[in-house]
């Protein structure tokens, strides 16, 4: 019996076979809605489901109470469903939904994909909503840090949680090494990159330990050099996110510094080494304010201060997500209107305890420390006047994740590299990067 | 019984006994039926979208024929990307079967106590894949316990994550200590089903450890070896996950695969459209890949008549 | 040789038995043992170079979080449900399949036996926009159904069936033809006198298709969306503070929870596969 024999027997299978493909191919196809299909209002059973990037139980209740509340007032909208999920997995689930039509109506977003998506026409303009909210105080939130959300007239999101970039350090190991730390080269009017440099040097070199290490850097997360490039004015692509600005001088002198204490002075990790700051292995890092959170833990003496300035003054390199309303969802009105009702000055006053607000009235000490057990407000302060005059959120690109993604591969090909010139490398990154930009 | 006496599995003619077809096809429907309406709306899908090229965030969706295709062929990344995704598939299938065939063998003996070592063997296949990567990303960083370990014997650091080979070498390392428990199970299963008279008759013979093993075992379980072997060709596709989440193809694409590649166009790059027709690819190559096992089949498993 | 000398000889012999596999189950049990006492320390003590073997202090509490950060419980059963669902759909079509393609042979067996088996070879990641897309279309979003049904169709059960058509050829022919004698009509035959002799392979198949269903992560990410229908794997990646990152204890700490459970079911049916060959009347 052979296989031939088999396959000149078949008589039934393929005609079963042909009818079943064109069944499925029917159901496959028909379910290709088109993204801005909306449902006209009139009917009150509007259900929203909102995406968040957290599964803290006292986050999703915040905004399940927040959601309870608009269903309430609201005329059209009987509930609201928060549902969790990783950060990592925001483009598999967005891509997936959006591409089946059953998207979140309201999400979370970073900022990171700003410009990705208000390109591509994927988030509802809230300015006709907010027009018609009184009350609103648009003019609260502080506009240097709503540039990435604004398009002209039209506001496609509302950052809910700004957060600096800030510098963590461990008193402990600075004295033992008897360097400055930054407070005392703060308090002398020399907190510079420089400055910094030279004191983690002597510190590393005194105690072994690295003085300063980026965290959640790994080599991987290229926006973790920023505070080196706001200092120096420096950014990876010009205002029009069109070409690379990576081999400018002043990005040359910000990676100078870095890759030097890197790979020549030993004061910051190598790629691969893993070296701890809330554990006491290092006496220095820069995190976001969120972070402070881990501060409850350690058991060591511990300071904050702004990033080291520059040439280009104190930038505070800020990072920054929004809420949203997705263009492909199926309520776009009402995800409008809740979008707006979360950012009112009452909503943002119930969770920017959590997350640091960009309304001016609610960027005050004693709401970002409400629910920090190791903040004070004498700490914060300086670090709210840093935003609210420095504050710089991170540039980004329109196809941001083949940008970053490019970047991040460049940078670790070229630059995270012992014994290169620094000028070059970045001009090799440039080559992988421009074509993806504009 | 002995060898010779297990009966040709004479197969019934098939078109003599319409009865017999009928009963046949009957039991075979629900999977092929359901297969079929699955696999033709997911590889339909999949081939709709491939000869497409959607923005899914603008929601636009236009045809372009073989565009995506041509582009496989075009892209300077394509020749990395294959030859680390084909390390991966021979060494995997390869090493992996004759490593679990070994622990097989190993595990096989009546030592009390041998099931806590089976456990022992099987436990990281529970694990998820996340929890596993953090514990070797652990072990691998610089100066860390690998360095420590292999430093013991002093051989200098190596730096395991940087790209080459030898990135490609830990990540076989660490995807085959996670999941060779499972093939190591059923081995074990078919090295305890093959029948002891024949094992003794050959003892008897005067037959050594290594000439029972040769002649009467591997044949005897040639057809699990054979299924291990193509599962391992197919299962080396998860290997993505651990590019994922250990070094995201990097440095560059040094350490890209064609399922991470087809992730990463699909999800990050949001072009689903050329991520389909990579997907029509490493399918078309899997299938010829089995294909080629599955033809040489019939001069190494015993049992295999038609 | 004496009683004891014997007794020693054979102990003497066992060691580098002993010895070799105590160093490779080190291999696979070493970083077990570290997420272990990872799940009972704090995140930075995790991170510590170098690494601390035992936790500084005990923190038992990981493992409460662990239930009070998400219904983890709830999500554990879930995998198991899931798990359950997946092996039973499977076994009902894989096993009538692996037993025509084995025994009874119709028209086109070869040709089904490559078609059905071409389900495992489809990359994931490439289908599940599809299959998403049907999914949503038929209302089965953050319900057990597509994950149930489509791995089972186009993942386990092709293995299953594999598994089964292999088992049941290597069977001697003369039960058939004994029981066919005896009058028992086909599907008697193949119910009452085949199926039980191949209660090993099944439990091989079970084995793979529960491992198999229980490690999935892209499909119940997608599928799934309450946090109360997650499984395990998904439900992981949640322990995380969405400013301060991963926390690894806890991820550990419910790492841990969920293996001990499934690796008790495993070393208990260790010991049916094993005694099922031997009651299998293969070794007459």
């Amino acid at each position: 019996m052979t296989l031939e024999d088999d396959l000149r027997t078949q008589s039934r299978v393929p005609l079963i076979a042909a009818s079943l493909a064109a069944l499925s191919l029917l159901v496959a196809c028909s379910g290709t809605t088109s993204p801005d299909e909306t449902t006209g209002g009139g009917a009150d059973d509007v259900e929203l489901r909102m995406t968040i990037w957290s599964a803290n139980p006292d986050h999703v209740a915040k905004f399940e109470t927040l959601g309870e509340e608009f269903a309430e007032q609201s005329p059209t909208v009987s509930s609201v469903t928060i549902e969790s999920f990783n950060l990592a997995d925001l483009d598999t689930l967005f891509t997936t939904q959006i591409a089946a039509g059953d998207p979140p109506d309201v999400s979370w977003l970073p900022v990171e994909s700003s410009l990705q998506y208000i390109s591509a026409g994927a988030l509802v303009d809230l300015r006709g909503t907010i027009d018609a909210t009184p009350d609103f105080d648009y003019d609260d939130f502080i506009p240097s840090l709503l540039e990435r959300w604004v398009d002209g007239d039209a506001v496609y999101g509302i950052p809910f949680s700004t957060g600096p970039l800030i510098m963590y350090y461990n008193k402990d190991l600075y004295a033992e090494a008897g360097v400055k730390n930054p407070e005392e080269l703060m308090a002398e009017g020399s907190w510079t990159w420089e400055a910094f440099r030279e004191t983690s040097a002597q510190l590393s070199d005194a105690l072994g330990v690295p003085g300063y290490v980026l965290n959640d850097f790994d080599f991987q997360n290229w926006t973790r050099l920023l505070p080196y490039m706001e200092a120096y004015g420096a950014s990876p692509w010009d205002e029009d996110a069109a070409t690379c600005t990576m081999t400018s001088p002043e990005m040359v002198e910000a990676m100078s510094i870095f890759h030097g204490m890197t790979f020549d002075d030993g004061s910051m990790p190598i790629p691969g080494q893993q070296a701890d700051f809330w554990g006491g292995q290092a006496a220095a890092t820069s995190a976001f304010l969120g972070s402070s959170a881990n501060l409850g833990d350690v058991d060591f003496e511990w300071g904050i201060a702004p990033t080291p300035g520059g040439p280009a003054g104190d930038v505070v390199a800020t990072g920054q997500a929004s809420i949203v309303a997705l263009a492909a969802g199926n309520h776009t009105p009402e995800a409008a209107e809740f979008v707006v009702f979360l950012a009112s000055k009452d909503a943002m006053a119930e969770y920017s305890g959590y997350f640091p607000p960009i309304r001016e009235s609610v960027l005050t000490p004693e709401i970002l420390v409400q629910n920090s057990d190791v903040l004070t407000e004498d700490l914060v302060q300086p670090l709210i006047d840093g935003i609210k005059t420095n504050g710089h959120v991170f540039p980004v690109a329109e196809n941001n994740s083949a940008v970053a993604d490019a970047l991040n591969a460049a940078l670790d090909e070229y630059l995270y590299q012992p014994n290169i010139d620094v000028a070059e490398a970045l001009a090799n990154v440039c080559v992988e990067v421009d074509p993806l930009l504009g | 019984m002995s060898a010779g006496t297990h009966s040709r599995l004479a197969p019934r003619r098939g078109g003599r006994d319409a009865g017999r077809n009928t009963f046949g096809l009957l039991l075979l429907a629900p999977q092929t039926l359901g297969l079929l309406v699955v696999g033709l709306v997911a590889v339909g899908g999949v081939v709709q979208l491939s000869l497409t090229n959607v923005n899914v965030l603008a929601g636009t969706r236009e045809f372009v024929g073989l565009e995506n295709y041509l582009r496989i062929v075009s892209d300077p990344d394509m020749s990395t990307i294959l030859s680390n995704t084909f390390f991966f598939v021979v060494v995997l299938s390869v090493v992996g079967t004759v490593v679990a065939l070994a622990l097989a063998v190993l595990l096989n003996q009546r030592l009390p106590g041998i099931n806590i070592f089976r456990a022992a063997i099987f436990i990281p296949a529970l694990v998820t894949t996340v929890a596993w990567t953090l514990v070797w990303r652990f072990i691998l960083q610089p100066e860390g316990l690998l360095d420590g370990i292999v430093g013991l014997v002093g051989l200098g650091p190596y730096p395991w994550l940087r790209g080459g080979w030898l990135s490609l070498a830990v990540f076989a390392l660490i995807q085959m200590t996670k999941n060779v428990g499972i093939n190591v199970m059923i081995f074990l299963a078919a090295l305890q089903a093959v029948p002891q008279d024949l094992i003794d008759a050959a003892r008897v013979d005067g037959a050594g450890r290594w000439v029972r093993f040769r002649h009467v075992v591997l044949p005897q379980i040639s057809a699990a070896i054979l299924m291990v072997f193509m599962l391992m060709i197919s299962g080396s596709f998860k290997v993505f996950e651990l590019v994922l989440l250990l070094t995201n193809g990097g440095p560059g694409i040094q350490t890209s695969v064609l399922a991470f590649e087809i992730y990463r166009q699909a999800f990050r790059l949001n072009d689903i459209g050329y991520a389909a027709a990579l997907a029509v690819f490493l399918f078309a190559l899997v299938l010829l890949l089995t294909g080629i096992v599955w033809q040489v089949r019939r001069k190494l498993v015993f049992h295999e008549s038609a | 040789m004496s009683q004891p000398d014997r007794r020693r000889s054979v102990a003497l012999r066992r060691v580098p038995s002993y010895l070799l596999l105590s160093i490779i189950a080190l291999l696979f049990i070493g970083p077990i043992l570290w997420m272990l006492s990872g799940s009972l320390k704090s995140i930075s003590e995790i991170l510590r170079y170098p690494p601390t073997i035992l936790p500084e202090t005990f923190r038992w509490e990981n493992y409460v979080q662990v239930f009070a950060l998400q219904p983890f419980g709830r999500q554990f059963l879930n995998s198991v449900l899931v798990m359950v669902l997946v092996c039973v759909v499977t076994l009902i079509v894989a096993i009538p399949a692996g037993y025509a393609l084995g025994r009874v042979r119709p028209v086109g067996a070869a040709a089904i036996f490559v078609a059905l088996l071409s389900g495992i070879f489809i990359p994931p990641e490439a289908v599940i926009v599809p299959l998403f897309q049907t999914a949503a279309d038929l209302g089965w979003i953050d319900t057990y159904w597509p994950l149930v049904l489509f791995t089972a169709l186009l993942s386990t059960a092709p293995v299953a069936m594999f598994i089964l058509r292999q088992a049941f050829v290597t069977l001697p022919a003369e039960f058939e033809e004994a029981a066919t004698l005896d009058g028992a009509s086909r599907g008697r035959t193949m119910l009452q006198i085949f199926l039980p002799l191949v209660r090993p392979s099944i439990a091989s198949a079970i084995v793979f298709t529960a491992w198999f269903s229980w490690n999935q992560f892209l499909e119940p990410l997608v599928y799934l969306r309450s946090q109360e229908m997650l499984t395990v794997p998904v439900a992981l990646t949640l322990f995380e503070d969405p400013l301060a990152g991963p926390r690894w204890n806890i991820q550990m700490a419910a790492t841990t929870i969920s293996v001990l459970p499934v690796l008790l079911v495993f070393l208990v049916a260790q010991r049916h596969v094993v005694s099922g060959l031997t009651a299998g009347g293969l070794k007459s």
